[in-house]
């Protein structure tokens, strides 16, 4: 069996690494942080929702590097649609049910029109996103150029970025106290069993499908050690959550929007398609796969996904403010590449590039608690990149 | 045959007109008309750069062709994409197999062609995988590998299973076949037989007019761009079809190229008979590699068996020679004991009777003196058999006895330096080196005439006994050959060296002829220690 183990590590070294790398600096972290103050539940709920702007940026610049684009324009663009947020519910009164798919909508579409000239006229998608990254800076400096920071009052708005999921007593008014562990959250302890429960079924079934056609399978003792893994550690965040106020909004979007994208590009015809035009456009467009039209759904959705990464800031600042997005575009490229995605484009995984954006979010949470300086955080940080971009090219051949 | 199939075939498939191909203002295809009919295999030839692969490319839409109409069924076709062109049903396998590298083998096939809307139909893309790849020969464990990962001709299989694993009224296949191996060209040509006679239609461009003869029922010739002759394959040899490509009639340009084609393929034709001829080797040479080191192992053996044999025989032949000293001193005894004294009895009986007898004194008398010269011939052969001396005072004693009567005899003068410190030596070591000395000083007895003979015994500065027996005489005629003195019964140095090589020693005879010969030996000490 240990035999087993260590054979799955190595071939798989590629896929497990920054797990592996993830785990190693939350346990360092742990351990030198006084009172182990790095995975007391208040700083795990913190480090979650902080990283929770970046990491969807991070799933959208993704699949832009996977198609061998990059978009600098996203870190303004959300700043500046989070500002439009603001404005709207603040100066114009929308609604928010209204305000969000307004935004969302907005970011597709800034998305689609950078994509516009790579596209159409193969200009290189970095000189296209600079010049967004310019034209929404300048937009956000100007929407806010009569109010200043404007400081948003709507409740449920700023619940997105700074709430948490209600409990069972609060859906469910008559549900008696049964004193069953008080002060834990339930409905998170239940979430957590169910997405367990879908997690397992969903790894059997694929597990029988594959059997079905004769394909390579795990031996039964490592799927039976996988899922056991997996399972424990889904439920090791979940009672650290559970312990403090349970799952935020900002952390249930991020796993609904990973769950999405991770389907999407592992299960549907669309996401093979991203990736044989990452891995060889020209055979991609001989396959009768429009580049084009591709280009403009990953840069659409990388739009939308901006849209959603201003809304969460704002919603946690309760406030858009001119500086807002200053160099997420930056942080969600490095957190991809962090967490495996290939710069010669073809390959990585949206849960990857998640991973990815934990990995910087503890450096800075860890360093943080440390009380280590800013400088040499930023050092730290661009070493980790290095190494994992070596990593990456390092194991590129052997790695499935 | 069905009648809607009929009709379906009866009527054309595609039909272009006035097609024609610009890149830039270079004219690549230059308005070409022609009709291509339900199940038809076409065949097109040119040269190098004559448009072959443009024209299959803008068929397939993979370049918009610059004007012209394309009919297909007999509704327009816009052809702007290459999607157009697979709704319609029009597949290609290019020139080299473009594959998305890090997908596995079998979502390359159904790339683009993916059934199901969302998600992918594993169901229906799997086994068809499977049956695509194993018309080619290969394994079904191909379809999770790495496209990255293949040889070139798994990518070509890949290529063309992409155009094959939905049915398509029209393959075009741009020398597809080229980097597959013989077996395999063979299994695909008559794969496009057989998916002709459905009505698929094929347009194949290729090199090897070989293929093209074997299946085609057209064969169209382009020359610079032109459509300059569609010919029916059964009305056309392929000389006809060279001149056309070339573009002349001149006997002195076409040959060589006909030649060179032949040879072409003759030579493809051979690659493939040595590259099979290669692995048959390989296994075979495999196979000889392990008869070979089985034939070591027993050689080896072998080896060894005579090696112990070897040992044996010495063992044997040591004990033969002590037997032979044991039987040599028991006769010595007997002779002494027995004969000897018997003699010695009618001596003394002869010596009363001429004491009381007086007339035969004189007889008896010589009888006497007679009888006392065979007991002391018989004396000295006992010595000569068994040296006494040696049994009880050791080998000096009995070299020095030996060597004094030796010299005495002979009347040469003899020097002798023996080792003071010699000691004893086990039994058989002293009697050989007696024997050797004893065979030495006969030899030099017999065929030396020597004025001076010295004698050497003494341990070498390794603990080695060195026996040296040097003489003045004639030395030896000519180098030395036991073989020769064996067969000519002289066994004296045969002895010699028999005796040495059972003591496991070296024997070194130099000589000058008038001056004389040394015979040296070396003898491993028995007892280093001493």
């Amino acid at each position: 069996m240990l035999n087993n183990l260590q054979k799955i590590l190595r071939e798989n070294i590629r896929e497990y690494g920054m797990y592996i790398a993830l785990f190693l600096i939350m346990a360092y972290f742990a351990l030198r942080t006084q009172n182990n103050a790095f995975i007391s539940p208040r700083n795990i709920s913190n480090l979650l929702n902080q990283t929770g702007y970046i990491a969807v940026l991070a799933v959208g610049m993704t699949l832009i590097i996977v198609i061998r684009q990059i978009d600098l324009s996203v870190g303004f663009l959300a700043g500046f649609l989070g500002a439009v947020a603001a404005i709207a519910l603040k100066f114009w009164g929308l609604p928010v049910w209204l305000v969000i798919p307004m935004v969302l909508a907005l970011g597709a579409v800034a998305g689609v029109i950078t994509a516009l000239p790579v596209a159409q006229l193969g200009i290189p998608s970095f000189v296209a996103s600079l010049a967004g990254w310019l034209i929404y800076r300048g937009a956000l400096v100007l929407v806010l150029a009569g109010s200043g920071t404007v400081i948003i009052e709507d409740p449920a708005f700023n619940a997105i970025g700074s709430g948490f999921i209600p409990d069972l007593q609060d859906l469910i008014p008559g549900l008696p106290d049964i004193g069953f562990l008080p002060g834990v959250h339930k409905l998170t302890l239940l979430l957590g069993l169910l997405a367990i429960g879908l997690y397992i079924w969903g790894e059997i079934d694929s597990r029988r499908k594959k059997q079905a056609y004769n394909f390579e399978i795990l031996p039964m003792d490592m799927f039976v050690l996988k899922l056991a893994f997996t399972s424990a550690l889904i439920m090791g965040v979940v009672w650290v959550l559970a312990q403090f106020n349970g799952l935020s909004w900002t952390v249930v979007i991020v796993l609904l929007v990973v769950a999405f994208y991770n389907f999407v590009t592992t299960q549907t015809v669309l996401g093979r398609h991203i990736y044989a035009v990452g891995g060889n456009p020209e055979a991609a467009e001989l396959s009768g796969i429009s580049v084009k039209r591709l280009t403009y759904i990953v840069f659409g959705s990388m739009g939308m996904l901006a849209a959603l990464s201003g809304i969460l800031y704002s919603a946690r600042l309760k406030s858009a403010a001119p500086q807002a997005g200053t160099l997420f575009e930056l942080d969600a490229i490095a957190a991809a590449y962090v967490g495996g995605v290939s710069a010669a484009g073809g390959v990585g995984k949206v849960i990857g590039s998640i991973i990815g954006a934990l990995v910087m979010s503890s450096l800075t949470s860890g360093m943080n608690l440390q009380g280590i300086d800013i400088s040499y955080q930023y050092i730290v940080k661009g070493a980790v990149l290095v190494v994992a971009v070596v990593f990456d090219v390092a194991t590129r051949n052997r790695g499935k | 045959m069905r009648l809607d199939v009929f009709l379906r075939m009866a009527s054309p498939l595609l039909i272009a007109q006035h097609l024609t191909q610009r890149f830039g203002k270079r004219l690549v295809l230059d308005d070409l008309s022609f009709e291509l009919t339900p199940g038809e295999v076409v065949g097109v030839v040119g040269r190098r750069g004559a448009g072959k692969s443009v024209l299959l490319q803008t068929l397939a839409g993979a370049q918009p062709f610059s004007s012209g109409t394309l009919h297909w069924r007999g509704q327009p076709l816009k052809l702007r994409h290459r999607r157009q062109a697979m709704r319609a049903g029009i597949e290609l396998v290019p020139q080299t197999p473009l594959l998305a590298e890090h997908l596995d083998v079998l979502t390359n096939i159904f790339l683009g062609r993916e059934p199901g809307w969302v998600l992918p139909d594993w169901g229906r893309m799997v086994p068809r995988a499977r049956e695509l790849l194993a018309l080619f020969d290969l394994p079904a464990a191909l379809l999770r590998e790495r496209v990255a990962d293949l040889s070139d001709e798994q990518r070509q299989v890949v290529a063309i299973a992409q155009a094959l694993c939905v049915p398509a009224p029209l393959v075009l296949l741009d020398d597809a076949l080229a980097t597959l191996s013989f077996q395999r060209q063979g299994k695909f040509l008559e794969l496009i037989q057989t998916l002709a006679h459905t009505g698929t239609t094929f347009l194949i461009v290729s090199e090897n007019l070989k293929h093209l003869f074997a299946i085609t029922q057209r064969v169209w010739v382009l020359y610079e761009g032109r459509l300059v002759a569609v010919r029916r394959t059964a009305e056309v040899t392929p000389r006809e079809i060279v001149e056309l490509i070339v573009g002349a009639t001149q006997q002195e340009k076409v040959t060589p190229i006909i030649w060179a084609l032949e040879s072409y393929h003759t030579a493809q034709r051979q690659a493939e008979d040595l590259r099979q001829t290669q692995t048959a080797l390989r296994e075979n040479l495999a196979a000889q590699g392990s008869l070979n080191q089985q034939l070591v192992q027993r050689l080896s053996e072998q080896v060894v068996a005579l090696d112990q044999l070897n040992l044996a025989l010495q063992a044997a032949q040591r004990r033969l020679l002590t037997e032979r000293e044991q039987e040599r001193k028991h006769l010595a005894r007997e002779l002494h004991d027995q004969v000897i004294q018997d003699l010695l009895s009618f001596i003394y009986r002869f010596e009363e009777l001429a004491l009381s007898e007086t007339e035969a004194s004189d007889d008896l008398a010589e009888i006497r003196h007679g009888l006392r010269r065979v007991v002391t011939d018989l004396r000295q052969l006992c010595s000569d058999l068994r040296p006494p001396t040696i049994d009880r005072h050791g080998l000096p004693a009995a070299l020095r006895s030996h060597a004094h009567e030796w010299a005495e005899t002979n009347g040469v003068d003899l020097t002798l330096e023996i080792d003071t410190h010699l000691g004893r030596l086990p039994e058989a070591t002293e009697l050989s080196i007696f024997r050797i000395v004893q065979e030495g000083l006969t030899n030099i007895r017999k065929h030396a005439a020597a004025q001076h003979v010295r004698l050497e015994l003494q341990r070498t500065a390794n603990a080695n006994l060195l026996v040296r027996l040097s003489d003045d005489g004639r030395g030896l005629p000519a180098p030395l050959n036991l073989a020769t003195l064996s067969a000519n019964k002289h066994f004296g140095l045969v002895g010699i060296s028999e005796r040495i090589a059972l003591l496991g020693g070296t024997l070194k005879i130099e000589t000058t002829p008038e001056a004389g010969t040394v015979l040296q030996v070396e003898i491993p000490s028995p007892s280093p220690t001493l």
